[in-house]
């Protein structure tokens, strides 16, 4: 949960910095196909990141529900999974923003 | 003592007091403003809006009409903050039951997932009326614009101005669509303060309609 405490707040950055994008694909002729590519692609892959977070918070279940079902070992089976899942997302969506702020500056696109 | 340290001291005792006097008095309205070419002060306000809420409802600036309110975003399968930020939306919920002109719109910033149905089903496990707290879903573009009008006011960091979904905050909007005051969500002492601002407005409510 730590991991995710760390990574969790810049998922509304995410979500700004995708809808700037897809917003400069709707609206803005002059841009180049390459470049035209590039912000999409981007775009997609800040969906896809944000995407992961959700799905896992979503999906994520916690260890005292657990014990209804599951034996300790089990538990600790099971939090060492989701620690490699979740760390799995914050490197992704570190990178993932990463490109994109670089793409943004570039583009001098607005939020 | 020198004159500059004297300087200072005075200076520190006026905005002291000047505090103090803003806390007695109405609260202030927030948000940046403009001054028109006719003289008159244009406040920063929550443009219009539409979504719907958990029972499939229109929610818009009409179902706030007349009403005050304060207004969260959060998501339901939040695992961390937004818990702490609900227990802290109940408590001022609890406080202000009484009090029919005020009302609380908790924004999901997940619709993909947070249906109508589940947030129908988070409000019943919440046990609160849905006629005075909305849960309210739409199209996520939108959401994340009207987020934008809610916390322009509460971004602290330009650079980081989509930090708002997590920050937690608690935003007291008046019948004016004006913003009057916001807290953390997360910090109990905090929300003890907006409660006071939220009575404040309300007391401010009652006296411009004996007027």
């Amino acid at each position: 949960m730590t991991i995710h405490d760390e990574i969790m707040p810049k998922t509304g950055e995410i979500s700004y910095l995708y809808l700037a994008f897809r917003k400069k694909l709707e609206t803005d002729s002059s841009i180049s196909m390459a470049q035209r590519e590039e912000l999409s692609a981007q775009a997609d892959d800040l969906e896809k990141a944000e995407e992961e977070m959700m799905v896992w918070m979503n999906d994520y279940i916690i260890p005292q529900t657990l014990r209804d079902t599951k034996n300790s070992e089990e538990i600790i089976a099971y939090l060492q999974d989701q620690k490699i899942v979740i760390s799995k997302i914050k490197e992704h969506t570190e990178a993932s923003l990463e490109k994109a702020k670089k793409l943004k500056k570039d583009l001098s696109i607005n939020e | 003592m020198n004159l500059s340290t004297l300087s200072f001291l005075s200076v520190l005792m006026f905005l002291t007091l000047s505090c103090d006097e803003t806390r007695k008095g109405s609260l202030p309205i927030l948000g940046n403003k403009e001054t028109l070419k006719d003289g008159t002060v244009k406040y920063h306000s929550i443009p219009s809006f539409s979504f719907i809420d958990q029972d499939s409802m229109p929610f818009t600036e009409k179902s706030v009409e007349n009403h005050i309110y304060v207004v969260d975003f959060f998501f339901i399968s939040c695992p961390s903050i937004c818990p702490m930020v609900s227990r802290q939306m109940l408590r001022v919920y609890d406080r202000f039951i009484k009090e029919n002109q005020l009302k609380f719109v908790s924004f999901s910033i997940d619709p993909k997932r947070d249906t109508v149905e589940r947030l129908a089903n988070y409000a019943r496990n919440l046990g609160v009326n849905t006629q005075k707290w909305k849960f309210v879903t739409g199209e996520k573009a939108a959401i994340f614009d009207i987020a934008k009008a809610y916390f322009s006011i509460a971004i602290e960091n330009a650079e980081a101005p989509g930090g708002f979904d997590h920050s937690g905050r608690l935003i007291l909007v008046d019948t004016k669509k004006h913003i009057r005051s916001f807290c953390d969500g997360t910090d109990p002492s905090s929300v003890d303060v907006f409660m006071e601002d939220i009575q404040r407005l309300l007391e401010e409510m009652k006296k411009d309609e004996k007027k």
